[in-house]
This record gives structure tokens, sequence and C-alpha cells, in this order.
């Protein structure tokens, strides 16, 4: 569906807020924590595939927060550099793939920098709801705290900042609190904020099935060797360098493989580990799960080797 | 579907997509909320084989398939073979060789691919936990085998797969059929109330038959009564297959294998499915969907071939199951 940019607002040096309007009638339905996908081409000919949390609806437009990442392919600095208000971009239909799901007792969002767009529809649900819920809002620095209009309503005893640069991170165990029926915790943020989240919640008790998480950001670490990936049902060996995904070597090898978001959210691309020591950065196995196995479209291995049973 | 309970939504569904979604299958997505992840996830769907399916495909010793009986109601079964035995010689096409003298001729699916052509397959090992799913049509059937023309495949995920090694097959058991009925026996109670691993065969008019995989820990499936079973049903692919199929007609076909007894539980039945029910157990794993399954039709079979099975483990991803 093809949608107009009819406005594009400033927060802060990084982020670049998009005001998105459908071609030719209303937005389709979207629930809190939905994002949409970009398609989009750069002058210079590249074609880009960006997903972007919907932060809310205005006007009958949706809004949709661009933060310029300097790493990655660069699809964010094309947005921010080569778009303007009047430009056309093609959208997918919203992706509701990281539903709210909210507390009978509590529900606690923790956002880290950009991470704070999906929170801010579900903060907004959970207020309307009158459910008892609480913010985190982490950003290195003040400036990086953006959308402030959006949190600022919800009241000082819903929303919490914390800026890591003069405070350090907040104690994650305190933030989040210990366990009891009912409650819910979704974050959204950097995968290494996410893994910490993880083990927090889970040192107090927490079921995983009531931790729930959206990642973004790049996954391959500046440490990572090439790896030589061993598929023992395939009978194929794979030399996988940094910065390409384990999964997309296969794809691109035409091996039999299944697979999702290539996000490291739905474990779809599931493979069970024969050898090696894999480098888990997918937000959505368990202990148990990992023990067995990884999500090859995010995670790495220590190497050189890694066997799959593929 | 009248034009007037199609939503407006669905004008804007074309835009991003081919057409890889009939009616129900739609329906279906928007209960769930899964229109936009469907479609992402539907590029995995194509016309033809993909290359290293091919292979896959040919090591394999079992293929489940889906067929459809004369009055049009779905079946699922299994058919197991020498590995080898099933072939994909190009990427249109995939064969089954299983001669005559090898098949149980109570079988339904010889019966109901002799009358109506729609045949869904998924190949699926289990010691792997890898699956592939191709749909399409009879070409060939004769005492050999027969061929099937591929109309749409694609691979999928192996959550909920139970992890079964098959040390050994000989084709020399005697088929037999042992008992069928309208409402469930003992025997077959306890076969269900046993299971990890079912199989289901649904039909959709224009595009055919699908066979798909269910699996669980034993006693996800619940006999609520010797006619009605209850299944939860987990977050998958989000394309509903065969909930689509279901949502149109509600005609199903369970096949339970029964591993260590060598035995196919068959059963034909109408399915309902439940959105947003209340799971205070967490038993569907988050989705709060289950279905329901109304049985009119069992058949009990022995497998034609002997069957060595070595269960190896559960899924890793089965959600707790009630009790």
């Amino acid at each position: 569906m093809r949608y107009l940019i009819d406005a594009i607002i400033r927060h802060g040096p990084v982020v670049k807020e998009f005001r998105l309007a459908p071609e030719g009638g209303a937005p389709p339905p979207w629930q809190p924590g939905a994002h949409i996908e970009l398609h989009f081409t750069s002058r210079a000919g590249a074609s880009h595939r960006n997903a972007y949390s919907v932060v809310g609806e205005q006007r009958g437009m949706l809004r949709i927060a661009v933060q310029r990442e300097e790493g990655g392919r660069g699809g964010s600095r094309v947005l921010h550099d080569e778009f303007e208000p009047g430009m056309m971009l093609e959208v997918s239909l919203p992706l509701n793939a990281f539903k709210l799901h909210a507390g009978r007792t509590r529900t606690v969002l923790v956002a880290g920098g950009i991470g704070i767009t999906p929170m801010l529809p579900m903060a907004r649900a959970l207020d309307a709801a009158g459910a008892s819920y609480r913010l985190h809002y982490l950003a290195r620095d003040a400036e990086r705290l953006v959308l402030a209009d959006d949190w600022t309503g919800l009241g000082p005893e819903r929303v919490q900042t914390h800026v890591t640069a003069t405070q350090g991170r907040p104690d994650l165990a305190c933030l989040i609190g210990p366990w009891e029926e009912g409650c819910e915790l979704h974050a959204c943020g950097p995968s290494l904020l996410l893994e910490a989240i993880r083990a927090a919640a889970a040192a107090q008790g927490w079921p995983q099935q009531h931790v729930r998480f959206e990642s973004f950001g790049v996954r391959a670490h500046d440490e990572d060797s090439p790896l030589q990936v061993i598929l023992r049902q395939t009978g194929m060996t794979l030399d996988v360098a940094p910065g390409k995904s384990i999964l997309d070597a296969m794809i691109e090898a035409d091996v039999f493989v299944s697979y999702e978001c290539k996000r490291g959210e739905c474990g779809n691309c599931y493979a069970g580990v024969v050898s090696g020591e894999p480098l888990h950065r997918d937000v959505c196995l368990n202990a148990q799960q990992r023990a067995m196995g990884m999500t090859p479209c995010v995670s790495w291995a220590r190497g050189p080797l890694l066997e799959l049973d593929l | 579907m009248t034009n007037a309970a199609k939503p407006a939504a669905s004008l804007g569904e074309r835009s991003m997509t081919t057409s890889v979604y009939h009616d129900g299958e739609r329906a279906v997505q928007r209960s769930a909320g899964e229109v936009g992840i469907a479609d992402r996830n539907g590029v995995v769907i194509a016309d033809t084989i993909l290359g290293g399916a091919r292979p896959f495909i040919g090591k394999q010793s079992m293929v489940v398939l889906a067929s459809v009986d004369a009055d049009g109601a779905p079946w699922s079964t299994v058919l197991f073979g020498q590995p080898g035995f099933a072939h994909a010689d190009s990427a249109a096409q995939v064969t089954v060789d299983l001669p005559a003298a090898l098949r149980d001729p109570e079988e339904p699916f010889w019966r109901n691919v002799a009358a109506n052509p729609a045949v869904g397959t998924l190949f699926i090992e289990l010691g792997s936990r890898r699956r592939y799913r191709i749909n399409g049509a009879l070409e060939r059937l004769d005492d050999g085998g027969f061929d099937l023309a591929v109309r749409e495949a694609y691979p999928n995920c192996p959550k909920y797969i139970q992890r079964r090694q098959l040390r050994r097959i000989e084709g020399d058991a005697a088929p037999a059929l042992l008992g069928e009925g309208r409402a469930l026996d003992e025997d077959a109670r306890a076969i269900v109330r046993r299971a990890d691993t079912v199989f289901v065969a649904s039909h959709h008019q224009e595009r055919g038959a699908d066979a798909s995989h269910r699996g669980g820990s034993p006693g996800f499936i619940q006999v609520a009564s010797d006619i009605l079973l209850r299944i939860p049903d987990y977050s998958g692919n989000s394309l509903f297959n065969t909930f689509g199929n279901l949502t149109l007609d509600p005609r199903v076909g369970l096949c339970i294998p029964d591993f260590e007894g060598q035995r196919l539980l068959q059963l034909s039945g109408r399915a309902r499915i439940l959105h947003g029910q209340d799971d205070p157990h967490g038993l569907t794993g988050g989705t709060g969907r289950f279905w329901e399954v109304a049985i009119e039709r069992w058949l009990l079979r022995r497998a034609p071939q002997r069957l060595d099975w070595e269960y190896l483990d559960a899924s890793p991803f089965n959600p707790a199951v009630e009790g």
C-alpha cells in the first residue's frame, strides 16, 4: 500500500518522525506493538526493506520514528537524507508480531533508546484501560529521550526515565521486580539490554512466557570470527563470514531450511546444534531450547566450527 | 462469502501480495490479527520444489497424505517405504513408488485418489524435525505408484515435532483393519490420549487438499467425550492454511500414529475453531485458540510394514499440558 509522507518532525539529533498518510483511505487496523515494513529505493538504486513500530495515529496518518543508524545497510540514512514531505513510500500492512498482554496484577514496560516506539501505544492502551503499569525508558543521554509529548501525558508515576551516560544502567532487577501471578513484562531495545532483562527477570522467578521482547539493531559483534558451518543432514559445509547471517548463507546455498521473521523473534528457523558453541542472540528461545539448538537468523558461534542438524 | 461481508481492508492487502491466500485463510488471519505477518511469511510459498528439498524428499521413508473421498470429506494418512520410495525428479513433480502388493486395500487414500485427484503431502523427517509441504494434483496412479503435479510447495518450521528415528522398516507385516466405528472405543481413546503427533487433512474446493502436522506433549489432545476432541492451537507461521480451509469447509481428517503399536488411527469429522478462549493454564502457549473435532467415523489399521521407531526427545517448544 502506498503512503504519502505528510510531515517529518525532528526529535533530537538522530530521530525523525514520519507521518504517513495512506493513499486513498484510512490506515488499516493495527494493535499496540505492531510494526510496518517500508520498502524504498535510494537515489543510488539500493533497495531497502526496513521495519518500524507504529508510534501512533494522528488525523488518519500512521506515525513512525526513524533513528539514523551509522552502521547497518543504510536504510535509515536514506530515509533521513533522501526523503521529504510529499514523497511516497511503499508500506506493508501492520504486523502485529509484538502483542500487548495486560497483566492483571501489573505490567512492566522497558524501552531502550528508540525501543520506546512500540511501548508508547502499549502504555496508552494500558492507561486507557486503567491498568496498573510502569514504563521505564532508558537512553544514553537526555537528548535521546525522544517523543516526550507522547509520554509526559501519561503522568509521572507511570513513566520513569533513566539516562545511562550519567546515572549508569539502572538496577534492572529492582525495576522489573519479583514475579507474581498476573504480571507481564514487555521490553524493546538493543539485544544486549534484552539479554540483561531476561536474566534479571529469570533470577526473580519470571516464567519466560510472561517476558516478551522485540529487538532491533545489528546483532553481529566486532569480535565475531568466520565460521565453517557443517550441515549434517544436507551433507554440505558453508563458509560464513561475519556480517552475513548463517541463515542467509544457507538460503543462498539453496539449503532446505525454514524461516520466518529473520529477527530472532519467532524461532521458526530453529536448528539443532550437533557440535560447536553457539552465541545466542535471539530473543525468543528459553534456556532449554538454547541448550539443544539455535536460531541461525541472528545467532553466531564461537568458531571456527559449528555443526547443525540441518 | 458475500461481498458485504468482505472488509475494506482486503483492498489494501492485494497491493502488497499476490493472492496466495483464499477467503477462509484471510478470515482466520484477521481473527488472529496476523494478516501482515501472513503476507510476510507467504513469500516462502513457491509453485515448484526448492532445490535443497529434492534430496530431502529422496531420503524419506514416510509421507503424510491428505486425500478427499467421494463425498468431499478429507482423510489423513501416512504411507511408508524404503528411503528413495518418494522422489522429486523435477521441481514440478513428486513420484511415490509403492507397488500395489505392498498397499493396504483398506487404506482410504487409494480409493479417494481414484475419484478425486486433489492430494496434499507433507514430507516430515521426525528424526531431524524438518518438514516440507507439497500440494498438488494426482497425475498418474497405477500398480507401481503415483505422480503428483506440484501446485504449491514450502518448508514448515521445526516446532512441536517430537524427534523419532525410524530404525528399520520391513514390508512384511500383514495389513489389517483392526476396528472402525462412530464413537471412539476405549482403545482408540487411549491412542488419542497418548498422542504427541497428529496429522491433519483439510480441503478447499479450488485450492485442493492440504496435509499438516500438529504436535505437543502427550495429553495435548483432550478427549472431551467419545465423539469430541479439543486441541490447543499453538503459534505457528500465521498462514492458517488448515484453519483457513476448515473455516470454509469444516470437514477434517486426522491421522494419529501409534508408533509403538504400529497402528494408525484415522478420524473423520467436523472442526470448529475457537478464538479468544480463556486459557488460565497456558495450554495454548498464549494464542487463546482451540479447535474442536466432532468425530463422525474412525478407522484403526495396522500399518502394512513393520516399523521400528526409536523415540529420541520431545520438542523443546511444546507448551504445558493439563494435569
